[in-house]
């Protein structure tokens, strides 16, 4: 075999692994959102025993969109989130008020959402005080 | 069998199937929700071991796969020191199988001479024995399938390896 230059493999396509890493690293943040959500669907899914095609029909988008959402990397809408939300009867994001003293008052026959994964602090209507909070709940 | 470059000179990985080099695969696999939310529910020993539920097993391994390409990275040239040899292949004299381990990940490559890697594969860990485990099973035979292909061309050294790689693009130029 005749001895050739190292420089000669240096057109040698490089793998794409690196697109894919830079993408994460430029986005992790909500990509970890992204993966957050879609594990919280995927759960949801396995224990209610809905296929990914059915959510798909449900959310009318492709099988293929519904298997991207599902890998946790896609920028999802709020439109869509909250159309999930609403398909499979469960909460996937709470809006968060920070440093905000304010009052609730809560309906006694407040929907109880299914897998919530951190409870929500219910104040009776009779008990109606002023409470701090941090979490407002979209009823 | 192909060839991709993860980090020049020292880092390589092998293509088997559909131009996708098995690194790329590895990570891949390694930041997708649907894969490991299927992984971990098979292998609940994993998230026993580490006392960790399933969707912050998902979220480290996120993290960890960014740190692993980072990692190679900044040892590209001292892979030597970061990979190490499996023991149940002592003994062999050229074309070593070596492995890398970061909590619950593997990755698995041929040590080309002391500096020269090819990545074979990956796994998430979950067993103390490789034969155990049928992921790690195909990686053994991942290594296996490499490791004779490059004795069958003669590769026992870096200088052979990157003779191949130019007769790869030489054969591609043609078209």
């Amino acid at each position: 075999m005749i001895k050739k230059n190292f420089k000669d493999i240096t057109d040698e396509e490089p793998s794409k692994v690196h697109e894919h890493i830079s993408f994460l690293k430029a986005n992790k943040a909500w990509v970890k959102k992204s993966m957050q959500i879609a594990v919280g669907v995927l759960k949801v899914l396995r224990e209610k025993n809905i296929s990914q095609n059915t959510l798909a029909e449900k959310l009318n988008v492709s099988p293929q969109y519904v298997n991207k959402i599902l890998k946790g990397n896609e920028n999802l809408t709020l439109e869509t989130i909250t159309k999930i939300e609403e398909i499979l009867n469960i909460q996937l994001i709470n809006i968060i008020t920070a440093h905000c003293q304010t009052e609730v008052i809560v309906p006694q026959n407040l929907k109880v959402y299914s897998k919530q994964t951190k409870p929500t602090r219910v104040v009776p209507a009779k008990k109606a005080a002023k409470v701090k909070t941090l979490n407002t709940v979209k009823q | 069998m192909k060839f991709n470059t993860i980090f020049e000179p020292n880092l390589y990985s092998v293509i088997f199937d559909n131009n996708t080099d098995e690194f790329e695969k590895f990570l891949r696999f390694l930041t997708d929700a649907t894969q490991l939310e299927v992984y971990f529910n098979e292998n609940r020993n994993v998230l026993k071991y580490y006392n960790i539920s399933i969707e912050d097993a998902i979220e480290k391994t996120l993290d960890l796969s960014i740190e692993l390409y980072e990692y190679l990275k900044l040892n590209r040239n001292n892979l030597d020191k970061i990979f190490e040899p499996l023991k149940s292949f002592g003994g062999e004299y050229a074309l070593h199988r070596m492995k890398f381990k970061s909590n619950w990940i593997r990755v698995y490559a041929i040590k080309i001479e002391s500096k020269y890697f090819v990545i074979t594969g990956g796994v998430i860990k979950q067993s103390n024995k490789m034969k155990e485990h049928i992921g790690t099973q195909k990686q053994l035979v991942n290594l296996s399938k490499v490791r004779e292909y490059l004795l069958e061309q003669g590769i026992v050294d870096v200088d052979g390896f990157f003779e191949l790689i130019n007769e790869k693009n030489d054969d591609k130029k043609e078209f």
